[in-house]
């Protein structure tokens, strides 16, 4: 998998001495969903920032698209596309200003700019409101005239700083559609969030930061498998059967009605389970599998939860 | 750099009439100015304070120009700090665009209201019985001049909103730069001002702006006091402007 970003030891101190980034090293793969997952105040959108040549690093080195992100900033603002965090919007301006007004910043000529604009309008479903302005937009929709704004130059790679905060659960859901049909038509996505759910559904692979430092890094899945195993409970009039039958599996607990068993892939194991007790003939009610979460991970490397150090 | 400017330019341009108060607040203090002031010193006109057959309005007009043009100057500085809040020029800022185009459309625009705001102020100025003894070739010479003067001058206003981000301080710094019009030559005649406001006006550039639209209203066209003003615009933007463009190179990235 060739990198389309590779940053090493990245660190951001402020003139106050604060140590906001203190060393981070990831890579994000062509095509790929990377996502930064931390508390509020972890570093994720410093890091974000310097990446994306708005704010210089104090150590380490990082390039996108192959360019250095200090001594070839230009470079890399091209093949980028930034969703700002709370939406980098001109108030006074109309959804379609925006686009054009992009699109002639990056370099389209007057008529690819409309053309442009005109279908990334239909694409974010804001042909009705693209000639009202911003300020009178919904938090969903100016998300979506935001992300509209960073694709206009159809960038390799688009960061997404806290793509869904202040957003209502159901646009943040359309959102997360668009995002993920963004990917499957080739363009790299690089996010920070504080949402446990948001990084598991979008995000490959992930980076766990918390007080300017990665904790842990992998896939979703194997960032919990790391954590524990999964538990799959099985409700049945016949407990201690059920328990017989699939003792093979591993180690079963037999209680009221239901038997539990930690296994390392509990989804994998379901159909062979259920198969294995209608072969049997046994009863089976029902049949469930509790993963470990994200927060069981960043709690796991960091010894609290997510909300703790926000609250 | 030249696209980037002039899209940017049209941006903020179009977006003045949609916030009416952003030409309508700064244009109170001259319009004020313009119809009461100028009548409240009118009766020195009686006195020839002025010189022979010059009223009030027609000696004043001038200052309250120059007034018209500090006033207005906080726009390019309010706007920037409207667009560092908004997260509209991180946008800038990630486009593959030259840093002093963001800069140099703020100024354009302000260098267009302003040449705007002080037509408005002079219009009324000569519905009070003023007249423009340059004629109208005068009127584009005063414009011009407000243009120039005001871009230059808006440079402060960046440099505070740059290096603050606060609207308020923006706001006030700009409104500190007004001593300089009340302690000018735009009231009363250069000879009838105390020694030590004489020898203090010398080195008050807006006084150099005050006495280029005064001649060009009481006299005509004077190569003097027109050179004075395009030299104290050229002093000022050499200070005020350089300044933004690193403040804004620098502060931003830190």
């Amino acid at each position: 998998m060739t990198a389309v970003l590779v940053c090493e030891d990245l660190r951001k101190t402020y003139a106050g001495g604060v140590e906001a980034v203190r060393g981070v090293s990831f890579e994000i793969g062509e095509g790929e969903a990377f996502g930064l997952l931390g508390p509020n105040g972890a570093g994720k959108t410093t890091t974000m920032r310097m990446l994306g040549t708005l704010l210089t690093p104090t150590g380490g080195r990082a390039t996108v698209a192959g360019h250095d992100v200090v001594t070839a900033a230009a470079a890399v603002r091209r093949s980028i596309g930034f969703a700002m965090q709370e939406a980098g919007l001109a108030r006074f301006a109309t959804g379609r200003e925006h686009l054009l007004m992009m699109g002639r910043l990056y370099g389209l000529s007057r008529a690819q700019a409309r053309a442009r604009a005109d279908e990334l309008l239909a694409l974010f479903d804001l042909e009705e409101s693209a000639d009202r302005q911003v300020r009178t937009y919904s938090g969903g929709m100016r998300r979506r005239i935001d992300l509209a704004c960073g694709l206009v130059h159809r960038p390799r790679l688009l960061f997404l700083d806290e793509p869904t905060t202040g957003v209502d659960p159901a646009s943040r859901a359309a959102l997360w559609d668009e995002l993920r049909r963004l990917q499957t038509a080739g363009v790299s996505l690089f996010l920070t969030t504080h949402y446990l759910e948001e990084a598991d559904r979008l995000c490959e692979r992930l980076a766990i930061v918390d007080r300017g430092v990665v904790v842990a890094e992998g896939t979703p899945a194997s960032l919990k498998a790391e954590v524990g195993a999964d538990v799959v409970t099985i409700g049945t009039d016949d407990a201690a059967g059920v328990a017989a039958a699939i003792e093979h599996l591993g180690r079963a607990r037999v209680g009221a009605g239901q038997v539990t068993l930690e296994l390392p892939d509990g989804a994998a194991a379901v159909a062979p389970i259920v198969g294995r007790l209608r072969e049997l003939g046994l009863p089976v009610g029902s049949i469930s599998v509790a993963q470990p979460t994200l927060d069981d991970v960043f709690l796991r490397h960091t010894g609290g939860t997510i909300a703790e150090r926000e609250g | 750099m030249a696209v980037a400017t002039w899209v940017l330019f049209v941006r903020a341009l179009r977006e003045i009439p949609r916030v009416p108060t952003r030409i309508a607040f700064p244009l109170i203090g001259p319009v004020m100015q313009v119809i009461l002031l100028t009548s409240v010193f009118s009766s020195l006109t009686r006195f020839n304070v002025y010189g022979s057959g010059s009223s009030s309005v027609q000696f004043m007009t001038g200052g309250i120009l120059s007034l018209t043009v500090l006033a207005g100057a906080g726009g390019a500085g309010f706007q920037m700090v409207q667009d560092i809040d908004s997260g509209f020029l991180d946008k800038l800022r990630v486009a593959p665009i030259s840093r002093s185009s963001i800069v140099l459309a703020l100024l354009l625009t302000d260098a267009v209201r302003l040449a705007a705001q002080a037509l408005l102020v002079l219009v009324i100025a000569l519905a009070l019985g003023a007249h423009v003894a340059a004629g109208v070739p005068g009127v584009l010479a005063m414009l011009l001049l407000a243009a120039l003067f005001g871009a230059a001058w808006s440079g402060i206003s960046l440099n505070v909103a740059l290096r603050t981000r606060n609207p308020e301080v923006t706001a006030a710094a700009n409104a500190l730069t007004f001593p300089l019009y009340f302690g000018s030559t735009a009231f009363m005649p250069p000879g009838s001002l105390p020694g030590w406001l004489q020898t203090l006006v010398r080195l008050n550039p807006v006084d150099y702006l005050i006495r280029a639209l005064r001649s060009l209203m009481v006299e005509g066209f004077a190569a003097g006091p027109l050179l004075g003003a395009v030299v104290a615009a050229l002093v000022v933007g050499a200070i005020t402007l350089p300044l933004a463009v690193r403040a804004f190179q620098q502060t931003l990235s830190q």
